[in-house]
């Protein structure tokens, strides 16, 4: 037998309010890049991360989701099945926080039992020079966003998808609480598991395989 | 000696100091002060001065000096032969890579074009626009060859620097269309350039100097060889030149001039190069590194039958006069003239038919124009299609048995009919864009004089909590709506672009104007590629459109274009759900038209509806990757007679030429990230008269189909 680690696919999806910076954090988690425009996602966008967390190999399949309010009637479609889902807020933006609450509720009410979830206050790089002045862009404090992680069970982090700050370590953490062994057991394609394949992903793809920095 | 009297293609080769390089040898002064003054203006100096140069710098020697101009005023020639045939590559090479790829990005345009080498050597430069145009005709199914004795003839001295001049013909204007057809022949006769070889005029002073004799066999010798050797990089004359070639591309990186017109009358002077739309550097390269390896095996467009880019012709007229001159006898045999004959005949077929659709559409806006002239005050308002347009909407009939039916109108029937199939065909030209979107989406009819001020003024200092919701996320998304283009974000100073306020208070005014529909994201995405189309057209001579007209036209657009659901507008909050319904029928007409890919996808597990879905709210903006296909899947929405079949039709049709590339695909998540691409810009070529051809036979075929009811 080989050494090969084993892999799990891992369908995650991200929810949150419009801007919070959602598409940012996944592109920094996928191609280490920032961009200050980014384009609003429309419906929802699609990509893959691998990711090795102790000794096996995480493939994330990535939804993300558009944020403005009406499209949060198909959000099921996105996080139905969904093992992980990253609930993200701007912490300047105090509405956006409201927003995440429903997320996690919804989530609690609609999505699989065992889905983890993480809280994700971003945008910390606006806040992370004048934490305590008073004139702070900070609306969200970190002990909000503490308190409603304990109490709903969640993984919590405050992250920048500009500076990159904390951007893999929600991935890692979110990897290692995925439970072991559930070789992919994908309702619809009723698939084999991803061991040993050959991955014939685009070298896009493929090439973060040696980025993934966790 | 100096090694450049040996060798006449080291001399071509230092180019970029001619002079200095052909003074040297003979061993004047090489000194910048004479440089300049042979070279440049010496017209400009008095008798006396010139006596004075000649007596210092040529030893009282006039010929020596007459020399040494003509020497500089060939190699001169050569220079410029050598830029002229770097440009037509790069031409041929950019218009190559735009079939192939659609709208690729400016950095990658860019990055391939420098990755072409530059060609030093004249000879073979004139050799293979020869051969080139005759590899033409030969392509077309002539099998005359030259015969042996034209292949190597003598060189004559005297007929050289007619063929040089001659050659500089602007041969490198491209037509815009120019087909895959010539780039095809181009690039056999790059095959076949090594087999046979042609006369043409070295430089002047090569044969002129007796000491050069000897050269002669030599140069034929390398006419004549194989590409590679000939290519062989000599690296002290590389660097020589590398200063003129840099120069060459500083200037402009991209020669687009002979892909489209200048876009915008705006941006004429901008610092920006970006493509005619005005996108600059929209691709990640990350992506276009996967795109080119995920689309190897894309269906390939299909090449269209006849047509022959302008270069052929200008060199089929650059061989004409060659043909013509006294001295251009060397070239001419009946085996050649029939050649030319035939490219002749090729250039006019294709311009026919490359013209036929624009002349159509000639001819039908001036019917619509004159048809259209007003017989009542209320004709007047209501324009030509519009009224057609708005009377379609109401009553829900078909465009033909509503013209059928009105008799008076008959006139302006058969145009409608005729404009129907040439949109079908050919999508409606730059030219007439901006009239036609006004007239057949309504918008005509909806303008109200001085409603959009209201309006603006109105979302301005709102208290109406819905109207403010939307305001707030129009804001959020303006700068991020089409950042990568010039017209909307300023690249230079990441500040607004010159149509950043015009796209913000058509969106803001609009939700003013319909506050229930407010604004969605997509809207944003959806009014920006309006407004470039309409930019395109502004800089083809087309209407004139203010920011007033166009609000009412995006209005139309939006209101009476995009399909609705139980009445509800299509971005309406409460379509969302319906949308995802109706995606769910999609799948059925999939699998019945497209099994093969039904079946595949279903295998994978790929739900078809997140896919779906994101190409409808975006109306199609994210499900195909070039603006010049999006505009016209506009025009074909404007006269569709059902909308909501026509956004399957174009659904079906998109998943129809992605077929083979989805197929492909073993894993499920390699078919979301190609769709995921496709977003980006980053997807294959597709013709859009192929599209909408296609479009239309599912949408006949939708028909009859029968839907199971959802379970
Ligand atoms: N300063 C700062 N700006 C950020 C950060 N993350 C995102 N942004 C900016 O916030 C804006 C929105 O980011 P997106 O990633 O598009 O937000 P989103 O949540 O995907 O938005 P929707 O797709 O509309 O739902 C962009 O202009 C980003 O550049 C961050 O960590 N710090
Ligand atoms: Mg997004």
């Amino acid at each position: 037998m080989s050494f090969a680690p084993s892999t799990t696919s891992v369908k995650l999806v991200l929810l949150g309010e419009a801007a919070v910076g959602k598409s940012s954090l996944v592109l920094r988690f996928v191609s280490n890049d920032f961009q200050e425009n980014k384009e609003p996602t429309i419906g929802a966008a699609f990509l893959t991360q691998k990711c090795t967390v102790g000794d096996r190999t995480i493939k994330y399949e990535i939804w993300d989701t558009a944020g403005q309010e009406r499209f949060a009637s198909l959000a099921p479609m996105y996080y139905r099945n969904a093992q992980a889902a990253l609930v993200v807020y701007d912490i300047t933006k105090p509405a956006s926080f409201i927003k995440a609450r429903h997320w996690v509720k919804e989530l609690h009410e609609q999505a699989s039992k065992d889905i983890t979830i993480a809280l994700v206050g971003n945008k910390y790089d606006l806040v992370a020079d004048d934490n305590d002045s008073d004139d702070s862009l900070r609306k969200v404090s970190m002990e909000e966003g503490k308190a409603l992680a304990e109490e709903e069970g969640l993984l919590f982090f405050e992250t920048s998808a500009k500076s990159s700050h904390n951007v893999n370590e929600v991935f890692v953490a979110i990897g290692s609480k995925i439970p072991e062994a559930k070789p992919v057991t994908e309702e619809l394609g009723s698939r084999p598991g991803n061991v040993g394949r050959i991955d014939l992903s685009g070298p896009a793809l493929r090439s973060n395989l040696s980025d993934c920095a966790c | 000696m100096p090694r450049s009297d040996l060798f006449p293609e080291l001399a071509v080769k230092s180019q970029s100091k001619p002079i200095h390089a052909l003074r040297s040898k003979d061993g004047y002064s090489s000194s910048q002060e004479i440089n300049g003054l042979v070279s440049d203006n010496l017209h400009n100096s008095s008798d006396a001065q010139i006596a004075k140069l000649v007596n210092l710098k040529f030893n009282s020697n006039a010929f020596a000096l007459i020399r040494q101009l003509s020497q500089d005023l060939s190699a001169k020639e050569t220079e410029l032969i050598l830029l002229r045939e770097e440009k037509s590559r790069r031409e041929n090479e950019l218009l190559r890579l735009c079939n192939e790829f659609g709208n690729l990005s400016y950095v990658e345009v860019d990055r391939r074009l420098n990755a072409l080498k530059p060609e030093k050597n004249v000879h073979k430069v004139v050799s293979a626009m020869v051969l080139d145009a005759m590899a033409i005709s030969d392509s077309q199914g002539s099998n005359e060859r030259l015969p042996k004795d034209v292949q190597r003839p003598k060189p004559q001295s005297r007929n050289k620097r007619t063929a040089l001049r001659r050659t500089q013909q602007p041969f490198h204007k491209e037509e815009k269309s120019a087909s895959t057809q010539n780039r095809k022949s181009l690039a056999e006769a790059t095959d076949i350039r090594s087999s046979v070889g042609l006369p043409v005029s070295p430089n002047l002073h090569d044969t002129q100097n007796p000491k050069e004799e000897p050269i002669w066999p030599r140069w034929l010798h390398w006419l004549n060889q194989s590409e590679e050797s000939v290519d062989l990089p000599n690296k002290s004359t590389d660097i020589q030149n590398k200063s003129s070639i840099e120069n060459s591309r500083n200037k402009s990186v991209v020669e687009l001039e002979s892909m489209g017109d200048s876009f915008s009358p705006i941006l004429t002077s901008t610092i920006f190069d970006a493509d005619k739309f005005g996108f600059v550097n929209d691709k990640p390269l990350q992506n276009l590194k996967c795109k080119t390896s995920s689309l190897q095996d894309m269906p390939s467009p299909v090449e269209s039958p006849v047509s022959i880019s302008k270069s052929a012709t200008e060199i089929n007229l650059t061989l004409a006069n060659v043909e013509n001159s006294e001295s251009g006898k060397a070239l001419t045999t009946l085996a050649l003239s029939q050649s030319l004959d035939k490219l002749k005949l090729l250039n006019e077929q294709y311009l026919a038919t490359s013209e036929m659709h624009l002349k159509q559409w000639d001819i039908l806006m001036r019917q619509a124009q004159t048809s259209g002239s007003p017989k009542s005050d209320q004709d007047v308002s209501l324009g030509t299609f519009g009224l057609k347009a708005q009377n379609l909407k109401k009553q829900g009939s078909s465009l033909r048995k509503m013209f059928g039916h009105e008799d008076e109108l008959s006139d302006d029937s058969k145009s409608f009919k005729f404009l129907q199939r040439l949109i079908y065909e050919s999508g409606i030209p730059p030219k007439h864009r901006n009239y036609l979107w006004f007239e057949l989406s309504g918008a005509k009819n909806r303008a109200i004089a001085g409603e959009y001020q209201r309006l603006l003024a109105n979302s301005q200092g709102t208290s109406d909590p819905t109207l403010i919701e939307s305001i707030d996320q129009i804001k959020l998304d303006l700068h991020r709506t089409l950042p990568s283009n010039i017209y909307f974000n300023n690249q230079k100073t990441n500040g607004p672009g010159p149509q950043f306020a015009a796209l913000k208070n058509i969106l803001m005014a609009f939700a003013a104007y319909e506050p229930n529909i407010g604004y969605c994201q997509g809207m944003n995405k959806l009014l920006g590629n309006v407004m470039l189309g309409v930019n395109e057209s502004h800089s083809h001579g087309g209407s004139k459109v203010s920011e007033e007209n166009l609000f009412w036209l995006y209005v139309s657009i939006v209101e009476d274009i995009l399909p609705c659901y139980s009445e509800l507008n299509f971005f309406h909050p409460k379509a969302m759900m319906l949308l995802r319904e109706d995606s769910l029928i999609l799948r059925q007409y999939l699998n019945k038209l497209m099994p093969q890919l039904g079946k595949h996808l279903e295998s994978l597990g790929v739900e078809l509806e997140l896919v779906v879905i994101s190409w409808w709210i975006g109306v199609f903006t994210e499900a195909v990757s070039s603006i010049d296909l999006w505009l016209k899947l506009l025009d074909g929405l404007l006269i569709a007679d059902n909308p909501r079949i026509k956004f399957h039709a174009y659904t079906l049709a998109a998943f129809y030429f992605y077929q083979r590339a989805l197929c492909g695909f073993k894993e499920r998540d390699s078919i979301y990230g190609f769709i995921n691409l496709l977003k980006t810009g980053n997807g294959p070529n597709i013709k859009s008269n192929e599209f909408m051809s296609i479009a239309a036979s599912f949408e006949k075929q939708i028909h009859t189909i029968e839907l199971k009811s959802p379970s």
